[in-house]
């Protein structure tokens, strides 16, 4: 019923210039500096978790259980990225986020802002916490910025592959149809007539 | 003679047995409009309708024990669209004004239905 978290995440590396996708350089960057970056876990969970609780709807699809636990979520991941390998379970773990996502109601929207203010807290820490030489803060932004790029393509990606998924399972529409329908309905489309 | 041939053959005896008919098309399940012939209207959106609704009436048949799905109808206070399966591959849509003989209608595009299925399950 799903959506192939293989085939999301394939696609999504097949659509995205290699210039701007996460590559095993990027990867070996992170990884080498693992222990420093370890150190930004508590500040960058306490940080995220202080924005979604204090908006009402990312709190609401928090509520429920202790905040600790929530917070183990960002961490496993945290930890997982700077322990490596960026391989194609990486990567599915990804595309199971989007699915994720879908059926507790976080939004792309929620997932896409969140990362900015992830790589907004990286780089003020790498400098102001980590004392990190500019040239490898640098180096290291570049990095989590095609990490970031890659992985929200993967979520938003996966997110709209498994509405589809559900979609056509449960109408009996197959998604080439679903396709279809999205194209016919699109032909006429006059984009600037729109409000 | 093409089997594209053979169903616009297909869908002329039908209008020309139902006279009240102002389209008539066949589709295939993924809604790409095979053969149609219709008065006014767009084939495409027609035959993309057309695979939906097979598609939702089939999942509801196997929802509620129906069996295999067969037909189903939209009626407006105008007009009246009538969707048939025709086979494991194809749909046949027919479109109709308000006070047609529906008799008449299933009678004939069920056969037409049974040729469509016929001529694509052999190709």
């Amino acid at each position: 019923m799903a959506a192939s978290f293989t085939g999301v995440s394939e696609a999504v590396f097949a659509h995205l210039p290699p210039a701007a996708r996460f590559s095993s350089e990027d990867g070996a960057f992170l990884t080498g500096h693992a222990s420093a970056l370890a150190l930004l876990e508590d500040h960058l969970t306490a940080g995220f978790y202080d924005i979604l609780f204090a908006h009402s709807e990312t709190a609401r699809i928090l509520s429920g259980g202790e905040r600790s636990e929530r917070e183990m979520a960002l961490r496993r991941w945290w930890r997982r990225t700077l322990e490596g390998p960026f391989d194609a379970h990486y990567w599915e773990w990804q595309a199971a986020v989007g699915l994720i996502h879908v059926r507790v109601g976080v939004t792309n929207p929620m997932m896409i802002g969140m990362w900015g203010w992830i790589l907004n807290a990286l780089q003020g820490a790498l400098v102001g916490k980590l004392n990190l030489p500019p040239q490898d803060a640098d180096r290291m932004m570049e990095a989590f910025h095609r990490l970031a790029a890659t992985v929200q393509a993967v979520i938003a990606e996966s997110y709209l592959q498994n509405y589809l998924a559900v979609l056509a399972n449960s109408t009996g529409m197959s998604p080439e149809l679903i396709h279809r329908l999205v194209a016919v309905e699109l032909a006429g489309l006059d984009p600037s007539a729109q409000g | 003679m093409a089997a594209a041939d053979d169903l616009n053959t297909i869908l002329g005896r039908l209008r020309a047995s139902v006279p009240e008919l102002s389209a008539a098309l066949v589709a295939t399940t993924d809604g790409l409009p095979i053969a149609h012939s219709m008065n006014a209207g767009d084939a495409n959106r027609l035959a993309a309708m057309a695979a939906t609704a097979l598609g939702l009436g089939r999942r509801i048949c196997e929802t509620y024990g129906g069996g295999e799905f067969r037909e189903t109808s939209v009626s407006g206070d105008q007009g009246q669209m009538y969707i048939y399966s025709a086979g494991s591959k194809a749909v046949l849509g027919v479109v109709a004004r308000s006070g047609a003989n529906v008799g008449l209608i299933h009678l004939e595009a069920r056969d037409a239905a049974s040729q469509v299925s016929q001529i694509l399950e052999r190709r």
